[in-house]
Formats: structure tokens, C-alpha cells, sequence
């Protein structure tokens, strides 16, 4: 492969110079030419060349020019300045600005231009082939903490689904006394006066709400297997309405769906994708008591388009730029989320719901859910305006 | 008619006596306990049970050990069983042993329930 070189020179004597040294130095060079700038731009963007030989001073501008317009341009080509005897600080100037070598045109010249240049390829395959490996390190750096990630994380949800399955069992056996209990008396005091009752119904409530909280520490531990199948989403955003459509007619808010029908599929574990949906929905209800609307959305977007919008708000470590996901949005018209809350929003155990409301690990546990997915899920709200939690998962491959 | 009979087999013996004061209370059946699943094993040859309330987690034998050698046994292997779990991560466990137990319960259960539980586990296995 002969090399390509593009010699800048207004002088055209000079340049013919240079031409025949290099013809002179073997047949492995490939010259062209340009005699101001504006050419020699337009020569190196349609490019490329292995070389840039330039003049310092050129007609209108200098070589400084040039390089500081390719370095703009983001063109990383081997530039060699060449100046008059007694430039060095040019020479230098030119080196801080990213220039390969200089060449000073003296008597010299000619017996070290073929090396000059070839030293400079040299160097530039050396630079190139260091920021590959560079990137390849940086690559697989990257993938090995993610999946350090991943493996802590489930580590993590392991050691504590073994926590709350023992819990569970120390705890659920004595309700399972106190439950019978309650039902016991319940049956057996004839004539109870109401404060009894009263006082038997608040130690059954009271059962059923510390069982629920074992529950959801089990749910929240569960999501440390997921069962991944390429799953159609309108399917599992219909079934997860059905469970909850009921209950939404009853609290007076309108759901309105605008979800494509070509969505492709995405890999996804069928039921713990439910749980994340229902827990969104409840979370929406739950905050319009007086009633309301909910708008489902479901599409397709490019990665990079998607960032464009919402800037760096989800993390999205194991997308490729320009891979393809569905998105699901899930926007309510309710009272929206305080700005100190939105930090703590995903915390376990964090609830504005009060004793009798959830737990507070329905979007803990959704995060979890879609984190296992390598997805990403975000919520943005505005106080008096509503509250929108964006959903991103993958599209199944093939 | 003749009385239904359950036994309950559970090393949680509060609970035991429990449910069969409630069930005794609210419905007619004729309720025998056991402690362990030895135990169990032994008063299920003895009492001849209908339907067996069988908690998984015990110290020695098993729910699980207990409702193979029930299953096995000619003389026990016509009771119906129900597991009974208090664990969250028992549901494996209960699928795989699904082709031996009828249903399975997690505690805590209110006593109307389990009495509702009880009375369709008996009318689906035909025993009136």
C-alpha cells in the first residue's frame, strides 16, 4: 500500500522539490497537492492521507491554522510542519497543538523528509493501536464492574431472601397462633360488649398488616430469579389493567391507553413485569383519591433518541448506542411527588402512605424488577401537575 | 352420618390446640393433633383421618418426609393432605411434592377460611 501524502505549499518551486525527494525515496508514495488553504481544507476532509506535510507560512494563514481546524474537525492525521531555519518556537508551538515533527528546510531537508514521515506513521500507528487497546480495556474494565454489579446486587437479594424466608417462618407461625386466637374468642364470647369486638377486630387487622409487611419483604427478596421469555407488552400491560381495572372504576379514574399495536417483544419475566405495572398503577390510584386520570403510552425508540429526551436520567449501562427499546409510560394527573421525596422515592421501606397504607417497597421492589431486566426505570413529577414513571426494557433479540 | 375427621401435625402445638378448638367450634368435625411428624405418622395409621393439615418445616421427620411414608402406606394413603407452610420459599418445595398433597396453606390463616379450604379439598376428592 503506497503511503498518501499531501504536501501543502504555496511556493510551487518548493513543492516540486519535495515531490522529486519523494519519488527519489522509492515508489511507495502517493502525492497530492495543495497550493493555499482553503484547498488543502477541503483535500483533508475528503481525505484521508497517512501524512500531512504543511508550510508553515502559508498565503493568508499559517500551518497553525490548518491543524487547529482539523483538531476542530476531530481529524487525526500525522501533521508535519515544515518551517524556514530558526523557527523552532513555531516548530514547538506547533507540537503543543498537536503536530507530529517539523522539518526545517535546510540543507538536510532532503536526506530526512522520507524518514521524518515514515517516523511520524510510526507513531501514529503506535498512538492508534495503544487507544484501541486502551478502549479495550476500558471495555472490558467496564463490563467486568457491571457485572460485579449484578453480581452484588444479586448476592445481596440472596442473602436477604434467605433473611426473610427465616423470618417469615418465626414470625408467620406465632400470627398463625394469635389469628386463631382472635377467631377463637371471637366465637366463643357470647354476648360481647362492642369495645371487645372492637378491640378483636383491631388485633386482626393488625395480623393481616404484619403478614402483608412479611410478604412484600419476601417479594422483595424474590426478585433475584427471573424467568426471561420474549413477551408481547400490550399483553402484560392488558392483564396487569384487568387486575386493577375494577378498583379504579370504583375510585373514579379513567385510564386512557395509547400503546402501539406492532410493538416488538420484549425479553421480560411475564409475571414480575405484572408486579411492576400493578404497583405503578396502585401507586397512581392511590395518589388521586378524589379521582383522576391515568394514561398508559407504549412505543418504540431508539436508545440515543430516548437520551436526547430525558438527558442522563436513566442509567443504561448494558445498552448499546442506537439499540432499540420499548418504553412504557404511566402518567397520572395527581397532586405529584415533593421534590425532597423524588430522591428517596425507590428507598426500601420509604412510604407516604401512613400505617395503614403500603409498606413501602412496591417501587423498590419495581426497580429491582427492572434493573434484573437491564432496564431502567425513572420517575419525573410536578408538583400540582402529575406524575410520570417511564418504564425502558429490551427488545427481544431474532 | 359420621363425623369428618381432620389431624393436624404440626410442632407448633399452640396452634394445633387452636385450630382444633376453632374448628371443633365452628364446624363438626372430629380433630386430633400431633406434634411432630413421627408422631403424626403413627396417629394417621391410628385415627384414620379424612384429611391431614401437614406442616413442612418440623424438627426430626419432616412434613414433607411425613407425607411420602403417608402416601406409601396402604393404611394412610387414601387421607388427603394439606401442606402447611409459614415460609415464603416453600412454594417449590410444595410443587414438586404436588402430585402427593392436595393444596397448600400459608399461615396465618383466619379460621372461617381454613374451615372453607377444608370443607372443597373434601367435597373435590368425593368424601361426603
Amino acid at each position: 500500500m503506497p503511503i498518501k501524502v499531501l504536501l501543502i505549499e504555496d511556493n510551487l518551486d518548493h513543492l516540486e522539490i519535495s515531490k522529486r525527494i519523494l519519488q527519489k525515496a522509492g515508489g511507495d508514495y502517493e502525492v497530492d497537492s495543495a497550493s493555499d488553504s482553503r484547498e488543502a481544507l477541503q483535500k483533508i476532509f475528503a481525505g484521508p492521507y497517512d501524512v500531512i506535510l504543511c508550510d508553515y507560512r502559508l498565503l493568508e494563514v499559517t500551518a497553525l491554522d490548518i491543524l487547529r481546524e482539523m483538531n476542530r474537525k476531530d481529524i487525526d492525521t500525522p501533521f508535519i510542519v515544515v518551517t524556514a531555519l530558526g523557527s523552532e518556537k513555531i516548530a514547538v508551538d506547533m507540537m503543543k497543538e498537536g503536530a507530529y515533527d517539523y522539518l526545517i528546510k535546510d540543507v538536510l531537508y532532503s536526506d530526512t523528509l522520507d524518514i521524518v514521515i515514515k517516523k511520524a506513521i510510526e507513531r501514529y500507528r503506535n498512538k492508534k493501536e495503544k487507544e484501541g487497546l486502551q478502549k479495550e480495556i476500558r471495555e472490558a474494565y467496564n463490563k467486568l464492574k457491571e457485572t460485579q454489579d449484578q453480581l452484588i446486587q444479586s448476592e445481596k437479594l440472596s442473602a436477604l431472601g434467605q433473611l426473610a424466608s427465616g423470618v417469615a417462618h418465626e414470625v408467620r407461625n406465632p400470627l398463625g397462633i394469635i389469628m386463631q386466637g382472635i377467631d377463637y374468642l371471637e366465637n366463643k364470647i357470647a354476648n360481647k360488649e362492642s369495645d371487645i369486638q372492637d378491640t378483636l377486630t383491631m388485633l386482626k387487622a393488625s395480623v393481616k398488616r404484619a403478614n402483608r409487611i412479611i410478604g412484600s419483604l419476601l417479594d422483595f427478596s424474590r426478585a433475584a430469579s427471573l424467568d426471561l421469555n420474549p413477551e408481547d407488552l400490550n399483553g402484560i400491560l392488558e392483564s396487569s389493567l384487568s387486575l386493577v381495572k375494577v378498583r379504579f372504576k370504583f375510585e373514579n379514574i379513567n385510564i386512557v391507553v395509547e400503546t402501539k399495536n406492532d410493538l416488538p417483544r420484549v425479553m421480560a419475566d411475564k409475571n414480575k413485569l405484572e408486579q411492576v405495572f400493578i404497583n405503578i398503577l396502585l401507586n397512581a390510584m392511590q395518589s388521586m383519591p378524589e379521582g383522576g386520570k391515568i394514561v398508559i403510552r407504549a412505543f418504540e425508540r431508539e436508545e440515543e433518541s430516548f437520551q436526547n429526551d430525558i438527558g442522563k436520567k436513566i442509567p443504561l449501562n448494558s445498552l448499546q448506542p442506537g439499540e432499540k427499546v420499548v418504553m412504557v409510560e404511566i402518567e397520572d394527573s395527581g397532586p405529584g411527588v415533593p421534590e425532597e421525596n423524588l430522591k428517596k422515592i425507590f428507598d426500601p421501606f420509604f412510604s407516604t402512605k401512613g400505617p395503614n397504607g403500603g409498606v413501602g417497597l412496591g417501587l423498590s421492589i419495581s426497580r429491582n424488577i427492572i434493573n434484573m431486566h437491564k432496564g431502567g426505570i425513572y420517575l419525573e413529577s410536578q408538583l400540582g401537575k402529575g406524575t410520570k414513571v417511564t418504564v425502558v426494557l429490551k427488545i427481544a433479540e431474532g | 352420618m359420621t363425623k369428618k375427621k381432620i389431624l393436624i401435625i404440626d410442632d407448633e402445638t399452640d396452634f394445633c390446640k387452636l385450630v382444633k378448638r376453632n374448628l371443633e367450634l365452628i364446624s363438626d368435625y372430629e380433630v386430633s393433633i400431633a406434634g411432630d411428624g413421627k408422631k403424626g405418622f403413627k396417629s394417621a395409621k391410628e385415627f384414620k383421618p379424612h384429611l391431614i393439615l401437614l406442616d413442612i418445616m418440623m424438627p426430626g421427620i419432616d412434613g414433607l418426609e411425613v407425607l411420602k411414608k403417608l402416601k406409601a402406606d396402604s393404611e394412610t394413603t387414601s387421607s388427603v393432605v394439606i401442606m402447611l407452610t409459614a415460609r415464603g420459599d416453600d412454594e417449590l418445595k410444595i410443587k414438586a411434592a404436588q402430585s402427593y398433597c392436595e393444596d397448600y396453606i400459608t399461615k396465618p390463616i383466619d379460621a372461617p377460611e381454613l374451615k372453607i379450604k377444608i370443607e372443597e379439598t373434601l367435597k373435590r376428592n368425593g368424601i361426603k
